[in-house]
């Protein structure tokens, strides 16, 4: 130690300014296939797909001609675009809402359970850690009209049959019934988790003061709770935004456009039939919407708070 | 499609078949000169595999990847012949797989980019200007002329109808293994039965067709046999319904609208510009003719017998199309051919019982040239066979360093022999497609055909793909463009979103604008090069 301290203390001038000189070298180096890696798959396709926004790039065609501004404004005269937004707003709402509510009470009753909760942590977790064509192809046979046993167990009731995956209306349901069966645990579990992290004194004190359970949950659960429920529901929520196997396998966006959701409109209007401009152009006005959505879910939170 | 049979149990059995057909051409061989003598004596499978046996090229160290549709359907015999091939030439065949959904998007990708993944394409033949005009395939009629006497390429054994679906502009760059056209499939034992045309005619007044000649009586009978017609008891499987087609949205939907629409929409040749045959959807200045009269009320009719005779629920695929001819619980169907290999299939219920003939016609058709409908003379039927998808076709990419060795693949695979064990398998998604197919029935026979069934079925399909009304697919540059929009509005009609005439009035407004943005030119140029007509 003590002969090895002099030489690091009293380094040459001359030697010291080179070494810090090969210093500052060195780490660009050593960084430099991490940015290359980036550069070429995150930035590269980042700006290509913003280019093509501005071009057109069909089948049959080999190079990216400019097309100005004319994918935007298609995009914003096409109904079928806007029809697809409204429909995916209220599928998120509503699968993301019923999810909470759900997942969030039943966290709330396995709280209270002593004996086994870990077993059911484990047993709740189950659906979404299956692939979810797999989830699909399941639903797909529940839900089947003539052969499905969603529809044997109505009848047996005496109950109507369900064109689950035919109606209007219902075909978006079908798409949110599976939304919930499979992802309601993710938000169970996380708030079950939110809800461990209480401090349990704040209770003990509530309850000597004579607070109804209702009172706990109202005046203390949920305002601590809070911000992890907020942060739970916006990553859902932008999941939610993004589905598309359920609906490949389930509907196909139909009947006609009634499960044309916004990355399904982007997939049939644009990839499919290669027309790669309007691809790019439904992309980044997904990622624009999302953006703005979630920025005003969140100022709102925000709000809610201070007030 | 759907069948209880694996495609290992059709290998086995396909094994079987080539012992025995070993054993004919063995026999045959003594008694003939050569390979003339062979075909004349329908058993072209054993003279040109013999042929190659003798003069396989070396292929050595030659590896060949085909791009295609996931199996077992389409590449599963590619798979399955690809060790005999290496056996005779030493090359090696790989079957490179993709979804059918995303075939095109992910063709195109290296086409456009130029990358040399694929020696050869086995897509869809509408795809064929796509690749053309990116010069990603190269013309096969250079290979074709110098083997023009070969027995593998048995030039004269393929119909006229294959051979145009293989060019375009003129030019040949596609080789089809598989012909897709539509047919019809009905229950003849039930259209025979005596106590069923008896209570037909005193439900409607009319006798029962057997099979249904036009649309309309098509339309009576599937609706009869349904529920509400009062006919739904002829299903020894449970409720029976009269007819079946796809109806789900990104499921093929829309090409099940062609047997509909084309009969009113397509004029006869005799009276279409420069007797060109298949005028369809666009007129010969890409003006759509989706939204014209005779379009409209075939798209009319198709809704209302899937609300009228098809089970409820809009919710079957194309898989459902075939499963409920087999089953038993449906009376009628117009589809690809793949129902017919599906009838003898060990779980099939209607073995034998399945009646084969060309799509119903119309006895009035609307003739977009003069905009007045034409009622046809005292007898006669106008019919057009509908060529959808065209048939699954071979392609050499421009890209591989080895054409040559990639037309030997292509040629010893669509050669009469190895060809004729595909078109017969239930599980290779391929239809007959060579005039042999109708001849050399061994390969039926060992498949569970009975051989008269068998003859009708494969004549029936023949005889679609030279029709001189014939409608194939529109191959132009973006038809996959084209295809998408007029599925989402076929689908709407289906859905009761829009009617029939809205979806098509917004169909039109769609493919105008896909055409001006193509350019409007252009797509003239290649829709007349489609249609065989000067530009």
């Amino acid at each position: 130690m003590s002969t090895a301290q002099p030489a690091l203390a009293t380094p040459a001038p001359r030697a010291t300014a080179s070494r810090r000189g090969m210093d500052g070298y060195a780490k660009y180096i050593f960084l430099l296939p991490a940015m290359l890696y980036l550069l070429i798959l995150g930035l590269f396709p980042l700006l290509f797909s913003l280019r093509l926004v501005f071009g057109a790039w069909n089948a049959g065609q080999k190079n990216v001609t400019w097309v100005g501004l004319d994918n935007i404004q298609r995009l914003l005269a096409d109904s079928r675009f806007w029809g697809s937004f409204w429909k995916t707003l209220s599928y998120v709402a509503l699968a993301a809402g019923l999810e909470l509510i759900l997942g969030f009470a039943v966290a709330l009753a396995l709280l209270n359970v002593t004996r086994g909760r870990s077993w059911m942590r484990v047993a709740f977790a189950f659906p979404m850690l299956l692939p979810p064509i797999a989830v699909s192809f399941t639903w797909k046979m529940l839900f089947d009209f003539n052969r499905g046993p969603i529809n044997y167990f109505l009848e047996t009731l005496g109950l109507d049959r369900i064109a689950w995956l035919a109606g209007q209306n219902s075909a978006l349901l079908s798409l949110v019934i599976v939304d919930l069966w499979q992802w309601t645990p993710f938000i169970l579990l996380a708030s079950l988790a939110a809800l461990e992290s209480l401090p349990v004194e704040l209770y003990e004190a509530a309850t000597v003061d004579g607070a109804s359970r209702w009172n706990l949950l109202w005046d203390i659960t949920l305002p601590l709770v809070k911000p992890y429920l907020v942060a739970i529901v916006l990553l859902r929520a932008i999941d939610a935004f993004k589905v598309f196997d359920t609906i490949y396998i389930l509907t196909g966006g139909g009947p006609g456009t009634a499960t044309e959701l916004l990355t399904f409109y982007a997939y049939v209007a644009g990839f499919r039939p290669f027309n790669m401009g309007f691809t790019a152009t439904v992309s980044w006005a997904i990622v624009i919407i999302m953006s703005i959505i979630f920025l005003l879910f969140l100022r709102a939170f925000r709000r809610l708070e201070e007030a | 499609m759907a069948s209880d049979k694996t495609f290992w149990q059709y290998i086995e059995r396909r094994e079987l078949a080539r012992e025995r057909l070993k054993a004919s051409r063995r026999t045959l061989l003594k008694g003939a000169a050569g390979a003339g003598a062979l075909l004349a004596a329908g058993a072209p499978l054993g003279s040109s595999r013999i042929a190659r046996a003798q003069d396989a090229p070396n292929l050595e160290g030659v590896t060949l990847r085909v791009f295609t549709q996931t199996g077992p359907f389409i590449s599963g015999p590619i798979k399955f012949h690809a060790p005999e091939f290496q056996e005779l030439t030493g090359a090696t065949v790989e079957a490179i797989e993709a979804p059918n959904a995303d075939l095109f998007a992910r063709a195109q990708q290296v086409a456009q980019t130029g990358s040399g993944d694929f020696d050869i394409l086995l897509l869809a033949n509408t795809w064929m200007p796509d690749f053309v005009n990116l010069e990603y395939v190269v013309p096969l009629q250079p290979f074709i002329d110098a083997d023009i006497e070969n027995e593998l390429l048995a030039w004269d054994d393929i119909p006229d109808g294959i051979k145009r679906k293989n060019s375009w502009a003129g030019t040949t760059y596609t080789f089809i293994v598989d012909n897709d056209n539509q047919t019809m499939f009905y229950r003849k034992d039930i259209l025979d039965d005596p106590q069923w045309q008896e209570a037909y005619n005193a439900a409607t007044g009319n006798d029962l067709p057997n099979p249904p000649q036009t649309l309309t009586e098509f339309v009576e009978v599937a609706k009869f046999f349904a529920p509400n017609g009062g006919g739904a008891e002829w299903s020894d499987a449970g409720t029976g319904y009269g007819f079946i087609t796809c109806v789900l949205r990104g499921a093929q939907s829309y090409w099940y609208s062609y047997p509909w629409t084309a009969p009113y929409s397509v004029v006869p040749t005799d009276v279409a510009p420069d007797g060109t045959p298949g005028i369809y959807i666009f007129d010969p200045d890409m003006n759509p003719l989706i939204a014209t009269e005779g379009y409209v009320r075939g798209l009319t009719e198709f809704v209302d017998v899937i609300q009228g005779a098809m089970k409820p629920g809009l919710d079957a695929d194309r898989a459902t199309v075939i499963e409920d001819i087999i089953n038993g619980t449906t009376l009628m169907s117009l589809d690809w051919g793949d129902t017919g290999p599906a009838s003898v299939a060990e779980r099939s219920v209607v073995k034998n019982k399945i009646g084969f003939a060309l799509t119903p016609g119309v006895t009035e058709y609307f003739d977009w040239q003069t905009s007045t409908w034409v009622t046809m003379p005292d007898g006669e039927i106008h019919q057009t066979p509908t060529h959808a998808y065209n048939g699954w076709s071979y392609y050499i990419t421009n890209q591989t360093p080895n054409p040559e060795a990639a037309w030997e693949w292509i040629k010893w695979h669509a050669s009469p022999g190895i060809s004729s064990f595909d078109v017969a398998s239930p599980d290779s998604g391929y239809q007959p497609w060579r005039n042999s197919h109708a001849t050399n029935l061994e390969p039926w026979i060992s498949a569970g055909w009975d051989e008269a069934e068998a003859r009708a079925y494969i004549e029936t399909i023949l005889a679609a793909t030279d029709h001189p009304n014939a409608v194939f697919d529109p191959r132009l540059p973006g038809a996959a463009r084209y295809q998408e929009t007029l599925e989402l509005y076929t689908n709407q009609a289906i859905a009761g979103e829009l009617t029939p005439q809205q979806a098509m009035d917004e169909c039109t407004t769609a493919f105008n604008g896909i055409t001006d943005e193509l350019g409007r030119d252009a797509q003239i140029a290649a829709y007349r090069a489609h249609l065989g007509m000067a530009s």
